[in-house]
């Protein structure tokens, strides 16, 4: 490199300061360092755009990133939290570049511009920034025009729920974490369910960067046990009494750190370089200036948080650079270890030869002998029964008495669960069945996912021991589902099919609730549930076509007849077996029938007079307003019989809106006309003809218009044009 | 000797590569690639050096534009001068946009990028976010070397060397030639 060059790079080094690097890794501004935040972190709008990935056809995605979303709101300490805006409106928007919307959204045709032909790039996260480090917009893009995605575990597919708990990461400011096993860190495989679940070490980043409440606090300083000059960029890391990694950071450029956010807790804190798995490289340009030339090296007394004190642990100083490292990207993290379980692993490096040995921060955990090849060790890992979930560092000492220390490199986890039965495997759509589900591995805090719903232990589900849970059902879409119970972990049991939601259909009202026995009552049905090929029948007899409302809450038929008589069953099934019933009655005499309704509006206070005209009136035919088909009806403040063909009504208050009209006989037939009167707040009167066949006004209701006025003027003049006629005959005769 | 070392770095890179699985992913989040994946997925690849960079609004966009002076030209069009958008910059009033992964070159700074196809507003992803910068460091004997981060190289004073690490972060830059160029002739070798 030339002396030029260098210079130049020196300075370019020196226009990206390091002052800003913080506790935990942030996404820090690149010019003044400040932490990327934002202002009002308790409520970070968040929106899932519901037409997902075009690999999910049951928009599971939003189960998942829903999922995401709710990891990251439990954590606890800090006043970060994403409100999801789940309404139609928002989640059917598409403008994620908008500022006004923090969308997450599957971009299948490259819409964006991030994601051409060949892209390697799988998802990204945007950040918007004011020159304060507030943030002030950031949207989350999957390429979905290159990869495909999974929200079932399908082979070679990327894990929505991992790659979106990511993401949100860094939507809420976080940059990667040197941990290798965090949630943030860089990199993941297809298939890796792990980084679903948060770290400790991703916890207290977002503890750190919206802190509530008092928590302890570590600082220190990085110097160089050669001169004691100071170390930028340290990665320094504390592991709790367990040996489980709690919480990493990066030191200033003057070498100080401050871990942030501890829970009371006896913590080893150590330093490292932030060369391998994670560079600098992996990072935003503002924490350019880390520096790696360094071995790594562990404080020798332990911290001791018991409240919401700081604790100064003074100067650590580190050997110069040593020619060993344990881990790189090339192997898959977090290497997962299960509880009374053995596994064979093999990291990979460099200097890692025979004489070296190999510890796990966890003593608890067993490593068999290793086998050293140089560029890899191969060791076998025994997790004890009982063993808690986290994460535990690896370190190498090598012959020379050299280190490298490799954080979180060993996630702990229960076996996978496993699910062998739901009892019942089938209830209403509509929710309230109370299930059980069996199968293995069941423990606290687990979540089950049944179509888009998601059921947490303790909330809505309890886990009642590792064999059994019970929750009760929420509405849940028609058809059958797999029944996903997912650990604390992340990795999850899969029992496909197993449950079935039925579209039971729900009868609120059936109008009328009897007909003439001769057939031909045109019924509406009030409910929910009803699907295309819904059937029905009146003890036992098919009533033929139905009509269903698109959204399955009203169907219509025209009933086909039977003995006068019942109340007999009224039954209702959807194709999918799903029944309900009611009940309907036969009547000798004939359906009253309506063939115009005039006014067909008045006011909401009540008191118009409506004439109804059409056939079969009794003196006791009563009317009734229905504002809404599964609504209670409200009676007419006064009918009077005129005769068969003309009934006097007077409306009763009800609310704004158009209702229906019923007209029936007291436990005899009727018939229902729907959208026949429309209550107004002005004063009603007035308004078009709405009955099925419009009919001639009759004198009475001629006269109760403001204009009858007009007809007597009408009939005057008519009158004397007669007699001026009649006069003028006479004349010419 | 001088043969040697190549052959060693030859087989060094050929092992480094051969460990790196194809299917792991860097956030943002972007395929974990070795160099020939860099280069399958690129659709121009340069070693050059930045000029200079400025920061450019497209459409209500940010993109850092970089003038590159090129030196070589591994794929794509060869232009001795070219610039380059990479999402992402920082306005005159400190408001900016950051995309994590998405890497920022120094000026004056020599790197090997791998550049995906330039998008609709005439940017363009480095080849699996921060992989598709490598930077070019050049050693007092005249060697040079391709890492994958500026850590090491910024706080280097003039006149000094620190120890060189021998870990992943650094490569030959002969053989990671070698291995770019092999990967261009699989593209052009009839299937």
């Amino acid at each position: 490199m030339s002396r030029l060059s260098r210079i130049a790079l020196i300075v370019a080094a020196v226009a990206f300061p390091t002052a800003g690097l913080v506790a935990h890794v942030r996404l820090v501004h690149p010019s003044n360092g400040t932490p990327l935040r934002w202002s009002n972190p308790a409520t970070v709008s968040i929106v899932i755009n519901a037409t997902g990935s075009d690999d999910i056809a049951d928009g599971s995605h939003e189960t998942s990133l829903r999922m995401a979303i709710q990891d990251w709101n439990a954590v606890t300490g800090t006043t970060a939290t994403l409100v999801e805006d789940a309404s139609d409106v928002s989640q059917a928007r598409t403008d994620w570049s908008s500022t006004g919307i923090h969308l997450i959204y599957f971009d299948e045709t490259n819409e964006s511009g991030f994601f051409p032909i060949g892209s390697s790039t799988v998802a990204i996260t945007p950040v918007w920034f004011f020159s304060s480090g507030l943030i002030q917009d950031a949207d989350v893009l999957f390429n979905g025009s290159g990869f495909h995605f999974t929200t079932a575990g399908q082979a070679g597919r990327f894990d929505v729920g991992a790659v979106g708990a990511h993401e949100l990461g860094h939507l809420l400011g976080l940059d990667h974490s040197g941990a290798v096993g965090a949630t943030l860190y860089p990199y993941v495989d297809t298939g890796l369910v792990l980084q679903r679940s948060l770290s400790q070490d991703d916890a207290h980043g977002l503890r750190d960067a919206y802190p509530q409440g008092t928590w302890g606090r570590i600082s220190g300083t990085i110097v160089r046990e050669s001169d004691s000059s100071t170390v930028a960029g340290a990665y320094v890391v504390a592991r709790d009494a367990g040996g489980r990694t709690a919480a990493s950071t990066l030191a200033t450029n003057n070498g100080a750190f401050t871990l942030r956010g501890l829970d009371p807790d006896v913590y080893t804190v150590y330093a490292r370089p932030l060369d391998n798995p994670v560079d600098a490289g992996n990072l935003g340009s503002g924490h350019a200036g880390a520096e790696t030339d360094f071995e790594p090296a562990v404080y020798a007394a332990t911290a001791t948080i018991t409240g919401g004190e700081t604790l100064d642990l003074g100067e650590l100083a580190v050997g110069d650079d040593v020619a060993l490292n344990l881990g790189t990207a090339g192997d898959q993290f977090p290497a997962r270890v299960v509880v009374g379980q053995s596994r064979t692993i093999t990291l990979h490096g460099s200097g890692l030869f025979n004489g070296s040995s190999l510890t796990a921060s966890d003593p608890d955990l067993i490593l068999g002998l290793p086998t050293w090849f140089g560029s890899q060790v191969s060791f076998q890992v025994t997790v004890p029964a009982g063993e808690p979930r986290g994460h535990v560092d690896l370190t190498v000492t090598n012959s020379a008495g050299a280190l490298s220390i490799l954080p979180a490199a060993l996630e702990v986890t229960p076996p996978s669960p496993t699910v062998t039965s739901v009892d019942p495997d089938a209830g209403p759509m509509q929710g309230g069945a109370a299930l059980t589900i069996s199968g293995t591995e069941f423990f606290a805090g687990a979540r089950i996912v049944i179509a888009d719903q998601i059921y947490t232990d303790g909330v809505n589900a309890s886990v009642v021991d590792d064999t059994t849970i019970t929750l009760t059902t929420a509405a849940t879409p028609p058809g059958t589902h797999d029944v996903v119970v997912i650990d604390a972990s992340g990795v999850e049991g899969r029992l496909v099919a197993a449950y079935t939601a039925r579209s039971a259909p729900v009868i609120d009202g059936v109008l009328p609730v009897a007909g003439q026995a001769s057939g031909g009552t045109e019924v509406v049905l009030a409910g929910d549930g009803f699907l295309d090929g819904l059937a029905v029948r009146i003890d036992g007899i098919d009533q033929g076509a139905v009509t269903v409302e698109p959204d399955g809450t009203e169907a219509r038929f025209t009933t086909v007849g039977g003995v006068a008589g019942g109340p007999y069953t009224l039954e209702l099934e959807n194709p999918d077996g799903s029944l309900t019933t009611s009940s309907f009655s036969y009547a000798a005499q004939l359906d009253p029938s309506v063939a115009a309704i005039l006014p067909d509006s008045g006011s909401t206070g009540g008191g118009t007079i409506v004439t109804i005209t059409g056939a079969n009136f009794t003196g006791a035919t009563t009317v009734r307003f229905v504002g809404d088909p599964g609504a209670a009806p409200v009676d007419a403040a006064s009918v009077t019989f005129v005769d068969p063909g003309t009934l006097e009504v007077v409306t009763p208050a009800h609310e704004q809106g158009t209702v229906g009209v019923l007209v029936e006989e007291p436990g005899g037939p009727g018939t229902f006309v729907e959208q026949a009167f429309t209550f107004s707040g002005g004063g009603g009167g007035g308004g078009c003809a709405i009955a099925p066949v419009p009919a001639p006004p009759r004198p009475r209701a001629v006269l109760e218009g403001a204009w009858w006025l007009f007809a007597v003027v009408l009939l005057l003049t008519a009158n004397a044009r007669r007699a001026r006629a009649a006069t003028a005959r006479r004349t010419n005769r | 000797m001088r043969q040697l070392l190549a052959t060693l770095g030859l087989l060094v890179v050929g092992f480094l590569v051969a460990l790196l699985p194809a299917r792991s992913i860097q956030a943002g989040t972007a395929l974990r690639l070795d160099l020939g994946g860099l280069v399958q997925r690129s659709e121009l690849v340069v070693e050059a050096r930045v000029l200079s960079a400025r920061t450019v609004e497209l459409e209500g966009w940010l993109a850092t534009e970089y003038l590159l002076e090129v030196a070589r030209t591994f794929k794509g069009a060869h232009e001795a001068c070219r610039t380059v958008r990479l999402p992402g910059g920082l306005r005159a009033d400190g408001s900016g946009l950051l995309i994590p992964g998405v890497p920022h070159l120094a000026t004056g700074e020599e790197a090997l990028l791998f550049l995906e196809r330039e998008g609709p507003r005439g940017t363009r992803m480095t080849t699996g976010l921060a992989q598709g910068r490598l930077t070019l460091r050049r050693l007092s004997d005249g060697r040079r070397q391709l890492v994958r981060d500026l850590t090491s190289m910024e706080l280097v004073a003039p006149g000094s060397e620190r120890a060189e690490r021998g870990d992943r972060s650094v490569l030959d830059y002969a053989a990671c030639l070698a291995e770019i160029e092999a990967a261009l002739n699989r593209e052009k070798a009839p299937r």
